[in-house]
């Protein structure tokens, strides 16, 4: 299994911090015994990584408690001095009496229509409040929805480029039909299934990645790619199979290898029958 | 019952400033040992460290209710180191030289690996360095650092890993 250093080393990483389970932990422990220099480069990540788990030494001072009592005392005093608990001073005495009247029936007026207020005020104040904890709650699944999306296809992407990289040919077929679940392709993907369409060595796998490929037809650069190794192809279900896609593709630039495939006497009668139809359905009219 | 650190956020955003004693208790340790580690100078991990609480007490009222408070509070941590940088930049008041800001623990073997680990650790970039300390020390998760730096999960594990290479190269260099 060929793996970049990068993509060695974010597996031992994974090994020495527990996250690695399973076929993918055999498959690194397994790798990494057979080779001295993996070995040596775990035991040094290992000792690395040992030496941040050394406790730290120091410790906060008392002042630190202190200088906080002191910012959170003077913070509550100017909630204190600013806030509701503002009383204004009681001064009746002085009244006159109309004016005692006239407020007596303002507070008549309040406490009638105060209630109704407050209720009405209560109610558009709850319908307001539902609204905007629902629309926050919505938001934020959403946003939690879109985490895990991604974070299920990072791995789902990881799994993919593993397994393709696996011994089995099942293993990789099991690869490939990963990419055609998958909702959201990047290169890395599309490129691993066209070195597999070109360089597997079990046909199986090969022509299940030239079935995975054929959702890319909105892609011109891979298109044109697939069209080069059309041209390289020796394997007739491999031909055939590139065939039927570059036609529904209806891809011009293939015209060329599809014609010489045509006219090539040594390839087998149904694979030539097969690149006519494709020139009959590509040239163009 | 005692509440959790959102609770309590949350009510010292509500005016109940007293919750604020429970967060300092929760966190003063934690975020001093992160200055710390970043910076290894004790003074200015205190100041630092007072610092988040300082804009915790002035900016309650932008917590938002459900929001993870460890990824808020190192936010938060994080923003007052890079403000405390950007500020020595243009006064050019550097940190004392390196080799005096380190200090050995005691016990040869540890001292030694701590010492070189720091060591390694301080010429990183900064943002290297930011997020070995908050993924190895501070053992916070890659979903809560991706919130603390707004990045995604896997721009952060990828992120991670090459820091830790890049610290591996400067560990080993020191050690040998």
């Amino acid at each position: 299994m060929k793996l970049s250093e990068e993509e060695w080393q974010s597996l031992m990483i994974d090994l020495i911090d527990g996250k690695l389970t399973g076929e993918m932990k055999e498959m690194v422990e397994r790798q990494m015994a057979e080779s001295t220099i993996h070995q040596r480069e775990y035991e040094a990540l290992k000792q690395l990584l040992a030496a941040f788990a050394q406790p730290e030494s120091v410790v906060p001072t008392d002042e630190l408690r202190a200088n906080f009592s002191q910012l959170l005392a003077g913070e509550k005093q100017k909630i204190a001095d600013n806030g509701p608990s503002k009383h204004l001073s009681a001064e009746t005495g002085g009244k006159k009496v109309s004016a005692q009247i006239k407020d007596q029936r303002w507070a008549h007026k309040r406490s009638v229509w105060l209630p109704i207020a407050a209720s009405v005020a209560l109610l558009i104040g709850a319908f307001w409040l539902g609204q905007l904890t629902l629309r926050g709650r919505l938001q934020a699944t959403e946003r939690e929805v879109d985490r895990l999306r991604a974070e299920v296809q990072a791995s789902n992407q990881m799994v993919m480029l593993n397994l393709l990289k696996q011994n089995s040919a099942s293993d990789r077929i099991k690869a490939v039909g990963y990419a055609n679940e998958m909702e959201e392709v990047d290169e890395k993907i599309t490129r691993a299934l066209l070195n597999t369409l070109n360089f597997d060595p079990n046909i199986n796998v090969r022509l299940a990645a030239a079935e995975a490929l054929a959702r890319f037809g909105d892609q011109p650069q891979l298109r044109l790619a697939v069209v080069a190794s059309f041209a390289k192809q020796t394997e007739p279900m491999i031909q055939i199979t590139l065939i039927a896609l570059l036609i529904d593709w209806q891809e011009k630039r293939a015209l060329g290898p599809m014609q010489q495939l045509m006219e090539d006497e040594a390839a087998p009668k149904i694979v030539r029958a097969k690149a006519a139809e494709g020139v009959g359905a590509l040239y163009p009219l | 019952m005692i509440p959790t650190d959102e609770e309590a956020m949350w009510a010292v955003g509500s005016g109940d400033l007293d919750q604020a004693g429970l967060l300092f208790d929760r966190y003063h340790v934690g975020l001093y040992h992160f200055f710390h580690r970043m910076i290894q100078d004790r003074e200015l991990s205190k100041d630092l460290t007072q610092n988040v609480f300082v804009r915790l007490l002035r900016y309650r009222g932008s917590y938002q209710p459900g929001q993870p408070f460890r990824a808020w509070i190192y936010r938060v941590a994080r923003n007052v180191a890079n403000d405390h940088f950007e500020k020595q930049k243009s006064s050019f008041v550097g940190l004392k030289p390196i080799h005096e800001r380190v200090a050995a623990p005691d016990g040869a073997e540890q001292a030694e690996q701590v010492v070189t680990l720091q060591l390694a650790l301080q010429q990183l970039p900064q943002s290297d360095r930011d997020l070995l300390v908050m993924s190895r020390y501070q053992e916070l998760k890659y979903e809560e650092i991706a919130q603390i730096m707004g990045l995604s999960l896997s721009a952060v594990k990828v992120r991670v890993h090459r820091a830790i290479k890049k610290l591996k190269e400067l560990y080993f260099k020191h050690e040998n």
